[in-house]
């Protein structure tokens, strides 16, 4: 029955373009036609080399929903295609046909932090607010997850703005936001200041590490200790060759440093020892 | 073909996980290529090997780098997916500067991810004056190490000399003794004058400092391999 179950789903069909519409549940809900004209060429030269994902299955009957694959389609329409190859994922819900679509699409590049952010964030609600679930299902690191979550839930209209538009990155969205103490408007007007003074990574942590220490500091003061170099004390240690290698394995898994890593781990372990609070 | 495909995959399953690779990613991304074109996609090569497409696509990126950044990876002086990706990131003019100045020593990882992003938000700042506005708000290292010092040898003076004289006194930024415990604070030249020796010698570091504080020469032993 299984082994019937998976090959009815990796079975390709010739399914009608005019039989398809477009999911709620597609993560692709922005910017969709950006640099069709390429995928449009590559179609119409190669043809498809990857079938669409639909909902359901064959014998339900159209109209079929579209779960992946978004792009392919349209360009089989621009094309003025009659049929496209599709496989059927079954009768998927719609946290699992978000779960499917966020999988397949996280990784490439175009989608839009907006898509990319609707989609974890709707995740994380319907999962439980479990965000280790979140980053289980759709391969995604924790780290992003989080960011993701963290972002949507407290960053103002106007940052969100420049994320949609590529104006401010991620990264330094979270980071005015903690340097901020969760402060949107405050946030607001240190991501204003990093643009303006240019700041460079390693001010730009110093004024997080200020912000989170003082969470009263004014604005003046986040930006003067940004940059203000400090003495940097490191602790030589030496390590077994196992402990090494496994420290590189996890900096090369995490796309972290070597020394990111080992000290989010003595921090983690004092944390736990309850020598840091 | 068939032959083709599976030796590209093989390649790539027992190198792109590994921190100690046998091949360069120039080689990498050539083989990944190969996989790419018979496959038909990143994300067919990603299935079959079990990798995301987008540690991939750093891969694959590689084989956007200037020629001369390439030649560095050819030769594996630059031997980090994540630096090689981020130096993509750069014009490529920019590159070979940059990655010069890496294998020289004269930056870190971290800078050159400071670097691309800097670059980004000051697109009509020079490279010349971005690398220097990065290193300048880069903080200041110190290294410690702590030792053991003897009962007999807690002349704060005379450790100080017998420590210059390894280090250079200029790269000594303190050093405080506590009862049998030592702490010396070293700057990064300092660091590496001691790293020098301790080779020099062949010791580690640590007992090299030890020699110094007064433990009397140690057996030369197996070095740790950093």
């Amino acid at each position: 029955m299984a082994k019937d179950s998976l090959a009815e789903k990796s079975k390709v069909y010739l399914v009608p373009v005019a039989d398809i519409r477009l999911s709620d549940e597609n993560v692709r809900q922005h910017q969709q036609d950006k640099e069709l004209d390429d995928l449009v060429q590559s179609i119409e030269k190669h043809g498809l080399l990857q079938p669409v994902l639909l909902k359901g299955s064959p014998t339900d009957g159209p109209p079929f929903e579209l779960i992946v694959g978004q792009r392919r389609y349209l360009a089989h329409r621009r094309l003025g295609r009659k049929d496209i190859p599709a496989v059927f994922g079954g009768p998927l819900n719609d946290i699992q046909a978000k779960i499917r679509s966020l999988a397949e699409n996280m990784h490439r590049v175009q989608l839009t932090y907006e898509d990319a952010a609707d989609a974890v964030t709707f995740l994380y609600t319907k999962l439980g607010r479990n965000d280790r679930k979140v980053a289980a299902e759709t391969g995604m690191s924790l780290k992003k997850v989080r960011q993701y979550i963290y972002i949507e839930k407290i960053a103002s209209e106007e940052t969100k703005k420049k994320l949609h538009s590529g104006k401010v990155t991620p990264a330094d969205a979270q980071r005015a936001l903690r340097a901020a103490g969760g402060d949107s408007a405050k946030a607001d007007h240190l991501l204003q200041l990093m643009e303006k003074h240019k700041l460079t990574t390693y001010e730009k942590k110093r004024m997080v590490e200020h912000g989170s220490a003082h969470p009263q500091a004014s604005i003046e003061d986040l930006l003067t200790e940004a940059k203000r170099v400090k003495v940097e004390p490191s602790i030589v240690v030496n390590l077994s060759g196992p402990e090494r290698q496994a420290l590189e394995q996890a900096a090369g898994k995490l796309r972290a440093s070597e020394e990111e890593v080992a000290v989010q781990a003595i921090s983690d372990w004092l944390r736990d020892k309850g020598f840091l609070s | 073909m068939e032959r083709k495909l599976d030796e590209a995959l093989a390649v790539l399953i027992a190198s792109t996980r590994r921190v100690r690779r046998k091949l360069s990613l120039l080689q990498i991304a050539e083989w990944l290529e190969v996989a790419r074109r018979e496959l038909g996609g990143l994300q067919a090569v990603a299935e079959r090997i079990g990798l995301s497409e987008e540690m991939l696509r750093q891969f694959g990126s590689v084989r956007n780098l200037s020629p001369g950044v390439k030649k560095l990876v050819a030769q594996r002086r630059i031997d980090s997916v994540d630096v090689a990706h981020r130096l993509t990131k750069l014009a490529v003019g920019e590159q070979l500067p940059v990655a010069r100045a890496l294998v020289r020593g004269q930056l870190n990882s971290d800078d050159v991810r400071a670097i691309v992003s800097l670059r980004r938000s000051a697109p009509t700042l020079s490279l010349q004056r971005i690398i220097q506005r990065v290193k300048d708000s880069e903080n200041i290292r110190e290294y410690l190490a702590y030792f053991a010092v003897p009962p007999d040898a807690r002349d704060k003076g005379l450790l100080r000399a017998r420590l210059g004289a390894v280090v250079g006194d200029r790269n000594i930024r303190s050093l405080t003794i506590r009862g049998a415990l030592g702490t010396v604070a070293l700057s990064a030249e300092g660091r590496g004058r001691l790293a020098q020796a301790a080779k020099d010698s062949g010791l580690t570091k640590r007992a090299l400092v030890n020699q110094i504080a007064g433990w009397g020469v140690q057996k030369p032993c197996q070095r740790d391999r950093r």
